[in-house]
């Protein structure tokens, strides 16, 4: 049980802003984030969401398998967006390896039906 | 301030969803087809009327109907780019239905119809062949060559004002 918990606590990265965005906490368990940054300039994947957190009160988000180029690297992440009272929660789970299989097995089965 | 346009690519694989936007944001081509799982997003600005626009763009994985695309992805887009292939009848024989559906669930949502690889038409087949009301306001573009491929999304940054 404990192994497995592991697993989870080295994939997830909980990060919280405030409503403008701006990071309030990240347990940088994928990417460092620095205290203060604003979440949208981050990626543009978490830009083009400013218009649905700025507009609705309720929100719960999930955005499976998201590509994401942060710090030089790249992820497949899935991505929970929960707004809350007061802050905004962002949760990545990086499952960067399982979507990298799919990606090779789905490169080949594609391939061969463009080449067929 | 910009305003900010979420942008989405629909269609099926191997159409060249991904290489529109690699030639448009990047300016840079790749003949090898590398399939897209899950989605990127890309961005870019333009200036349409002294405007600044950001576009971002999603460019999603190849889906034989949109009503198979992930419903999250769709959300909250302000213009769909369907891209078919010229060459592989499969990408676009369904089309009036995939407008419909457009029509149906997006009302208001400016769409752009593509059809892409144009750089394969010949004398003989051009796109003259695309002759049905359908495909009446259709963009003919060559992610490979670059043609018609900023029009299109500027004609779109623009439908989304």
């Amino acid at each position: 049980m404990i192994a497995g918990s592991m697993v989870y606590i080295n994939r997830m990265q909980e990060i919280i802003s405030d409503f403008d965005g701006t990071v309030i906490s990240s347990n940088d368990a994928i990417h460092s984030i620095e205290l203060g940054t604003n979440i949208f300039m981050i990626h543009p994947f978490f830009e083009s969401l400013k218009g649905s957190l700025d507009t609705r009160p309720d929100i719960y988000f999930t955005f499976p398998c998201i590509n994401l180029s942060m710090g030089g690297k790249d992820y497949y992440c899935d991505v929970i967006i929960k707004k809350e009272k007061n802050f905004v929660a962002i949760l990545l789970f990086n499952y960067s390896d399982h979507y990298n299989e799919v990606r090779e097995k789905i490169q080949k089965i594609n391939s061969e039906k463009l080449n067929s | 301030m910009a305003a900010v346009k979420k942008i989405v690519l629909i269609g099926h694989f191997g159409v060249g969803k991904t290489s529109l936007v690699r030639r448009y944001v990047d300016s840079a081509f790749n003949e090898d087809y590398l399939v897209t799982v899950g989605v990127h997003v890309k961005k870019k600005e333009v200036t349409i009327d002294e405007e600044i626009v950001t576009l971002i763009i999603w460019d999603i994985e190849g889906n034989n109907s949109i009503d198979k695309a992930r419903s999250s992805y769709l959300l909250g887009t302000h213009g769909f780019i369907y891209v078919f292939d010229v060459m592989r009848p499969e990408t676009y024989e369904d089309i009036q239905s995939e407008m419909d559906y457009l029509e149906d669930n997006y009302k208001d949502i400016p769409v752009c119809m593509v059809g892409n690889k144009s750089d394969l038409f010949t004398e003989e087949f051009n796109q003259d062949f695309f002759n049905d009301q359908v495909f009446k306001n259709c963009y003919f573009t060559s992610a490979k060559t670059g043609d018609k491929v900023e029009d299109l999304f500027i004609e779109l940054a623009k439908r989304t004002l």
